[in-house]
């Protein structure tokens, strides 16, 4: 189920809250448990039992490992409850790339291919297995005890408002709210606010600039297509003047960011109606004045994650520059292989892994003598080119779509065309960079952080609710598309 | 009042005041978010229905293996798409903001381009226009160019066989929006096939009707002639069909045609005198589609009705129409009964209308049908001809020289073949796992599928140029007079079922079986000892000169 359905919506999301709010408080984590299995099976039926297994075996490989004075059992109870997640997000997500890439050095080097049945990836498998790891490892840390009531821990790995696509939240950032939280009527409000302006960027501002994506570069993977719809995709990519293909990739970057930060939105104020204070996952990414603090600002969740669970660990910048780039690249390689099993989620990691040594070598203080403004823009366009990457998994597509933006025959497009796209784009636009302003960081800290008045919360919860409204229009109108009669 | 006010007061102090504006609002939002549920189950308001026709999205019954393979999920999730609270005004809310703002309309590529000045096509038009049209149906102009003309070749192959039963098939050539009102049309926007070669289903197959002297009437060309001189707009505005006004001479173009084709005296149309209305319905069907809260401004066209000249000494034929939905503008307009004895409509190959027994064409006989028809009129218009007149030139072929059972059996030798090869098997099995359909099932079907799809492959008589070869029934019995000695034949003993209470309750039992209505099951059952008459000699038929 995702957020931006009818089903979540109008149905699922207004009988949650209303059970959720007229239960007594000690039984409300046990609605949102039951809530939460009942979405993640709406999902994923054919995982739901594994998650459930995965999560009550580790709690108690947890509980066991913390009692224990044995050093050694610890430290095997420990792996061994990291290995449970890891490995299998290992098998679900990188089970089909795995065997991809063996097959095809099997070809090379004349050997028949192995046959294996495709593997479904169950949604969401990348943030509750790394949730899981949190809690695993700050526990043995000694961060935070473990939790007593399994209930409570399957509740922290399973909550449905951030299972799907985070934020990844930690379990010592989490642990206490679980147990006992105060929900007040501004958090309630506040939260619903949030989860509003979420969904206008994910409905409003992500899906009508994807669905131009889409129309040029087709599907993100191209396992579906047939040899036919691949080659005219190439040949559309091919055709491409340069005006229409900057639009292109400038339009998958402002998708992917309204996107993300949307659902981020709608989690957090999903969270808050209830009481929660989810970590933030974004803070205006694309005003960053270099890649080293894209990094700080985009998908901070994940930033902090592999910071205190992978490139500490390996060592950090504590033995040696050498070192630190290695480990910069290790992690940025694998943050690149955690967004999705291709090689051009690699290829995206390594790029920004070389854009954070570069920062750190000489490209950080460049940007800082260049002012702000240019050194934002300079950001942005190199973002926006490493975005080509993600979005389009085949390395010649995306090759021939860089040199289309780098082919200079660019042309006057008329802005009626695509009125709508263009005009969502200077939206985007318009949000993206309006806290590089004094004015623009004022609206974004009333709006995000602080309590209103009275007469401040009428005027947002109008507009909040006419937002909501809206939303619900779009969603359904543009699936809408009648015939005068029927055809056959 | 003063109550009320205590009351207030009352809430007030227990909220502390302060938090009385905020627990509304959280109500508010609670009510919000369970409106369109309410609206759902209570029906409180009545909203305008939405124009158009859409695939229906059916409620999705919970099994497991549904539940588990997402299917119930995603049957849901259309199944409330299509069915929640508030979703007529909501959809019509967000199509005016669309309209208001960016002059377009909903949906992946738009229902509708709007044109100049206010004028509004559907995509295939233009797509039509532009001669870029036959990439929704073919991967390549040569692959579409040939489908195309090997389409000409059956009808041409139709047209000789059914003449000597005097039975006169011809295409009539629709013309589209496009075609006659180009000046109108947008901008070329669409730059994806700049580099494609080009082609028009229209010029291929009206050169290759000419070529092998196919009956033809070119209504578009018809039209063409009269638009610089006509005081009316052959195509409304906002509509995608001629005008109803318009509808009304090609009416009598084609059945002025007919008279000719046929040499027979078809009773006149009368037009009576015209007046000048606000647009209806049917002039403005595209607009219809946009689905907006304030209606566009309403043009004024002429309207009129016809009526026939009551000539005693004319004929009603009998006519099928095949053909898209231009003809319900036609039918709409002219009272067809008062021009022919039957004019069944079989709309795109597939449902009947017009027809007081059939309501699919799957459930006709097919022959008999063709036979006794006077006219059968192949009735597209441009953008419909790429679909090569839905099946019906390949399934009539078939019934007119090949028996039920030569069908049957090459049917059988197909599904045979695929029986033995294993890729093939494989392939069928792996897709009744993913379907949950059973094998048996989808190797039928596939069979069917080739045999509907290439059937001179599997009967060679439909290579030559025009088959002698023909179907038992067809070379037993079949002329005019012989289909009339059978229809009566037939009625005779639907009388004898209708008058005796214990077969007519046999009669409802099989229709409830057999999933049909009465009537049909009545109709089937009478043709069915009919036919049974005639291969045992009990019913004497001429035989065909």
């Amino acid at each position: 189920m995702v957020f931006s359905s009818n089903v979540f919506l109008l149905y699922f999301m207004p009988a949650f809250f209303l059970v959720y709010f007229l239960m007594p408080r000690k039984i409300r984590n046990y609605v949102l448990l039951l809530a939460s299995l009942i979405f993640y099976a709406w999902g994923a039926p054919e995982f739901i039992i594994q998650l459930i297994a995965s999560t009550v075996a580790n709690f108690f490989l947890v509980k066991w490992m913390c009692k224990t004075e044995k050093a050694g059992l610890k430290k095997l109870l420990c792996g061994l409850s990291i290995i449970i997640p890891i490995g299998l997000l290992l098998f679900y997500k990188y089970g089909n790339f795995t065997m991809e890439n063996l097959n095809a050095i099997l070809g090379l080097t004349g050997h028949a291919p192995l046959t294996w049945k495709r593997i479904m990836l169950p949604i969401g498998i990348s943030f509750f297995s790394f949730q899981s790891v949190t809690y695993t490892l700050d526990t043995y840390r000694g961060v935070n005890k473990p939790m007593e009531k399994l209930t409570d821990f399957v509740l922290y790995i399973t909550m449905f408002p951030q299972l799907i696509a985070g934020p990844i939240i930690r379990y010592c950032d989490v642990a206490d709210q679980i147990r006992s939280r105060e929900s007040t009527m501004d958090d309630r409000l506040q939260g619903f606010y949030r989860f509003v302006i979420g969904l206008c960027k994910k409905i409003l501002i992500a899906d009508v600039i994807g669905a131009q994506v889409d129309a040029i570069l087709g599907p993100a993977n191209f396992s579906l297509l047939d040899a036919d719809q691949i080659s005219n995709i190439f040949t559309k990519v091919a055709n491409l003047d340069s005006t229409t293909a900057w639009i292109v990739s400038l339009a998958y970057t402002f998708q992917i960011y309204f996107d993300f930060a949307g659902y981020s939105d709608m989690a957090i104020g999903l969270g808050r109606i209830m009481g929660f204070k989810f970590p933030e996952n974004f803070d205006n990414p694309y005003t960053s004045r270099s890649i080293t603090e894209f990094w700080r600002r985009w998908h901070k969740t994940l930033g902090a994650f592999i910071m205190n669970y992978l490139y500490i660990p390996l060592g950090g910048n504590r033995k040696g520059k050498g070192r630190m780039y290695f480990n910069l690249w290790v992690c940025f390689l694998l943050s690149g292989l955690w967004h999705g099993a291709s090689w051009n989620f690699v290829v995206w990691g390594a790029l920004h892994g070389f854009f954070i040594c570069a920062d750190k070598l000489f490209l950080g203080n460049v940007m800082k003598k260049i002012g702000k403004v240019p050194s934002v823009i300079l950001t942005f366009l190199t973002v926006n080119l490493i975005w080509v990457f993600f979005r389009v998994e085949d390395f010649g597509l995306a090759w021939l779509l860089i040199k289309r933006m780098f082919a200079f025959d660019f042309a006057l497009l008329p802005f009626s065309a695509n009125a709508q796209l263009y005009v969502t784009m200077i939206v985007a636009d318009f949000f993206s960079f309006i806290t590089l302003t004094k004015f623009g960081q004022k609206v974004e800290e009333k709006v995000y952080f602080n309590d209103f008045t009275n007469g401040q919360h009428i005027a947002v919860w109008i507009v909040a609710a006419f937002a909501f409204v809206f939303c619900v229009a779009a969603l359904n109108a543009s699936s809408f598309s009648p015939f005068i009669y029927f055809r056959f | 009042m003063m109550r009320i006010f205590f009351v207030f007061l009352q809430i007030n102090v227990f909220f502390k005041v302060k938090n009385l504006v905020k627990v509304i609002l959280f109500t508010l939002t609670g009510l919000l978010l369970f409106a369109s549920m309410f609206q759902k189950i209570t029906h409180l308001w009545d909203f305008k229905k939405l124009n158009g026709v859409e695939i229906p999205s059916p409620k999705p019954a919970l099994t497991f293996q549904n539940y588990r393979d997402g299917g119930f999920q995603d049957s849901t999730e259309a199944f409330l798409k299509q069915h929640f609270g508030f979703r007529e005004p909501l959809i019509r809310f967000y199509n005016q903001y669309l309209w208001d703002f960016y002059k377009t309309s909903n949906g992946n590529r738009g229902i509708l381009t709007l044109g100049k000045d206010g004028w509004l096509y559907e995509p295939w038009s233009v797509d039509d226009y532009y001669q870029i049209q036959y990439h929704q149906h073919a991967s390549s102009a040569k692959e579409m160019t040939e489908q195309l003309l090997s389409e000409a070749k059956r009808v041409y192959q139709l047209q000789h066989i059914l003449e000597p039963y005097g039975t006169h098939l011809f295409v009539c050539l629709v013309p589209s929006k496009d075609m006659l009102y180009p000046e109108h049309l947008p901008e070329k926007q669409d730059t994806r096939y700049d580099d494609e070669p080009k082609m028009s289903a229209r010029s291929v197959l009206k050169d290759e009707y000419k070529r092998l002297d196919v009956n033809v009437l070119d209504m578009g060309e018809f039209f063409q002639q009269m638009k610089d001189t006509a005081d009316f707009t052959i195509f409304p505005k906002t509509g995608t069909h001629w005008s109803k006004y318009s509808s009304l001479f090609a009416a009598d173009t084609l059945f002025r045609y007919m008279e000719h084709l046929g040499n027979i005296n078809i009773p006149n149309m009368v037009i009576g005198p015209r007046t000048l209305q606000d647009a209806q319905e049917a002039d403005t069907d595209l607009e219809n589609l946009l689905n907006l809260i304030r209606p566009l401004p309403r043009p004024q066209y002429y309207y009129a009705t016809a009526t026939s000249d009551k000539d005693s000494t004319a004929v009603k034929p009998k006519m099928i129409i095949i053909g898209d939905s231009f003809w319900w503008n036609i039918v709409y307009q002219v009272p067809i009964q008062e021009f022919f004895a039957e004019f069944p409509y079989w709309y795109y190959n597939s449902s009947i209308y017009y027809d007081p027994i059939h309501h699919s064409v799957k459930d006709i006989n097919l022959t008999k049908e063709l036979l006794s028809a006077d006219f059968i009129v192949l009735f597209y218009s441009s953008a419909q001809l790429y679909k090569l007149n839905n099946n019906f030139t390949k399934k009539a072929l078939l019934a007119l020289c090949y028996d039920p059972e030569e069908i049957e059996s090459a049917h059988a030798k197909l599904e045979q073949n695929i029986r033995s090869d294993s890729d093939w098997i494989g392939r069928l099995q792996k897709a009744s796992q993913a379907q949950g359909k059973p094998l048996e099932e989808l190797i039928h079907n596939e069979a069917q599928w080739l045999i509907d799809s290439h059937p001179e492959r599997f009967f060679p008589a439909l290579n030559d140029s025009i088959p002698t070869k023909r179907s038992k029934w067809v070379e037993s019995c079949l002329t005019k007079d012989s289909l009339y000695i059978i229809e009566q034949e037939t009625e005779k003993i639907i009388a004898n079922i209708r008058s005796n209470e214990a077969q007519m309750e046999a009669m409802r039992e099989k229709a409830q079986q057999q999933g049909k209505t009465l009537e049909q099951t009545i109709h089937d059952d009478a043709r069915w000892i009919v036919n049974y008459q005639i291969e045992h000699g009990t019913l004497q038929i001429p035989p065909h000169k």
